[in-house]
């Protein structure tokens, strides 16, 4: 799955090449967003399928019988997408510093704390409204009518926090990796809630 | 008169409401010193606000009611209640609109507290086009019950926003009290009173028709049964 | 207030006044659709009691018992 979402984000890399004019436009305004922008939609493309590919064979009835508790299976599948999701991004964040001349100025640790906890974001909110489609006759449009409005925080957030992060001097994100946090706490809680009626539908 | 008490006669008890909240919004209370007239926009806003936060509220309780008890009375209330939220949501936008072109001069801002809005009604209106979308009625509750309650969480964080963060949304209830003089209070609780009794007549009306469609199905199963038995 | 002012006002109060009155004329009519479907449903249910099913052994349907590719659409 890592393989096709990485080759998703350096064709869009590719088409924002072009698309946008290097010469013309002042890419550092717009590179967090772009990076951003595809991440999310590779962590869609990647995740809509998480429950669904267990259709066909019927995998998910015998994971539902087997012992054990059902919430392991989603926590399993939560951390498989981050793992996936993680490996895309060390793979294809420099990439995008490449393709679009962005200065480098050596924030290490905070950069790779965005990335991971916007990465957890929209994996998070993919893996629940997956689990949640999985039986249902228009699972896709379901998946991304809902999946997209409640992504906008994490957009906002991890934008904004990349923005402050690669400015020059460096700014303070701290605010917005909080807020983050925040929200990728409480959709880590609303599964633990939930996982009883994720899956009888 | 038996014949109007036989038709649902209290419908009508909404009327006299409207007339008397008209009347204090727009002749019985004075014009904001720095606002103008525009203050006046904001009597509605804050009732349709106050309405749909407490109708999604209603959802989001009725969601957990529905997916303890599994009984479709609850999917019924969760509906009717999304529904009527989303109308209010809708009328809260525009009218803050209106007030952010006069009082801020551009009609809509970035801001977190306009954004949240948005989001609110963006996910509520997919909350009830999904609905529409499945037909087996024990699964669509169960799902949108599910949905409903992940869709609530934006509520509280929209509450919130401009108490959080730096928003040029004012704010008028606050910890020290109501942030508004009592010339404006009373037309502001009274619009409130006003679109909270709309709410509660168009819950009781909304929701015997959901029940009368719940008829109407268990009919034609009915019908089809008998028919397939032939 | 200036005339403009006051026009846009009678204008906010003309938009007030309608919605009040698009609301409750909305309500008025799905109350009184939402009663006649009641008794239409009413009246069709005391019909289909009324005459006994011909054939009484076989008014169960078949209902599939195996959950497989077709069924998930259900």
């Amino acid at each position: 799955m890592w393989v096709a979402m990485t080759a998703f984000v350096v064709m869009v890399v590719f088409l924002f090449a072009f698309a946008l004019d290097t010469n013309r436009v002042r890419l550092a305004s717009v590179f967090p967003g772009i990076l951003w922008m595809s991440f999310l939609l590779a962590g869609m493309i990647g995740m809509s399928r998480t429950y669904a590919h267990e259709i066909p064979e019927d995998t998910l009835t015998g994971l539902v019988l087997a012992p054990g508790d059902r919430m392991a299976i989603f926590l399993a599948k939560l951390t498989s997408a981050f793992l996936f999701m993680a490996v895309m991004e060390l793979l294809t964040t420099p990439l995008f510093f490449v393709f679009f001349s962005e200065p480098w100025n050596g924030e290490w640790i905070l950069l790779g704390m965005t990335l991971a906890l916007g990465g957890l974001g929209i994996v998070e909110l993919a893996t629940l409204l997956s689990a949640v489609s999985v039986n249902l006759k228009s699972a896709e449009m379901v998946f991304m009518l809902l999946l997209f409005p409640l992504e906008i925080p994490v957009l906002i957030t991890t934008v904004e926090a990349t923005t402050a992060i690669l400015s020059n001097p460096v700014g303070n994100p701290w605010l917005w990796l909080h807020g983050l946090l925040a929200y990728d706490a409480i959709f880590l809680a609303l599964p633990l809630l939930l996982y009883e009626y994720l899956w009888e539908v | 008169m038996k014949r109007l008490l036989a038709r649902d006669w209290w419908i009508w008890a909404v009327l006299p409401v409207m007339v008397v909240a008209l009347y204090f919004d727009f002749v019985g209370s004075p014009n904001d010193v720095t606002l103008g007239a525009s203050a006046r926009i904001l009597y509605f806003h804050i009732g349709s606000a106050t309405v749909a936060g407490v109708a999604f509220t209603i959802t989001a309780i009725a969601s957990i009611g529905y997916l303890i008890q599994r009984t479709l009375t609850w999917d019924i209330w969760a509906a009717a209640s999304a529904e009527i939220g989303l109308v209010f949501t809708t009328m809260l936008l525009v009218s803050g609109t209106i007030w952010g072109r006069i009082a801020w001069g551009a009609w809509w801002t970035w801001d977190p507290r306009l954004t949240a809005t948005l989001i609110l009604w963006v996910i509520f209106a997919a909350y009830l086009l999904l609905r529409e979308w499945s037909d087996n009625r024990a699964r669509r509750a169960t799902v949108s019950a599910v949905i409903a309650l992940i869709a609530y969480i934006d509520v509280p964080i929209d509450y919130m926003t401009i108490r959080w963060w730096r928003s040029i949304h004012p704010v008028i209830f606050t910890n020290q009290g109501i942030n508004m003089p009592i010339s404006m209070q009373i037309p502001m609780f009274i619009s409130m009173g006003a679109m909270t009794l709309v709410f509660i007549v168009w819950m009781a009306v909304r929701m015997r028709l959901m029940r009368a469609e719940l008829g109407v199905g268990d009919l034609k199963n009915a019908i089809r049964a008998r028919i397939e038995g032939q | 207030m200036s005339p403009l002012q006051h026009e846009y006002l009678v204008y906010l109060f003309a938009a007030y006044t309608a919605l009040f009155v698009i609301m409750f004329g909305f309500m008025y009519r799905m109350l009184q659709k939402s009663r006649k479907l009641d008794q239409d449903v009413q009246l069709l249910k005391e019909e289909l009691l009324g005459q006994p099913p011909q054939n009484a052994e076989v008014t169960s349907p078949v209902v599939p018992t195996v959950r497989g590719q077709g069924m998930q659409d259900a």
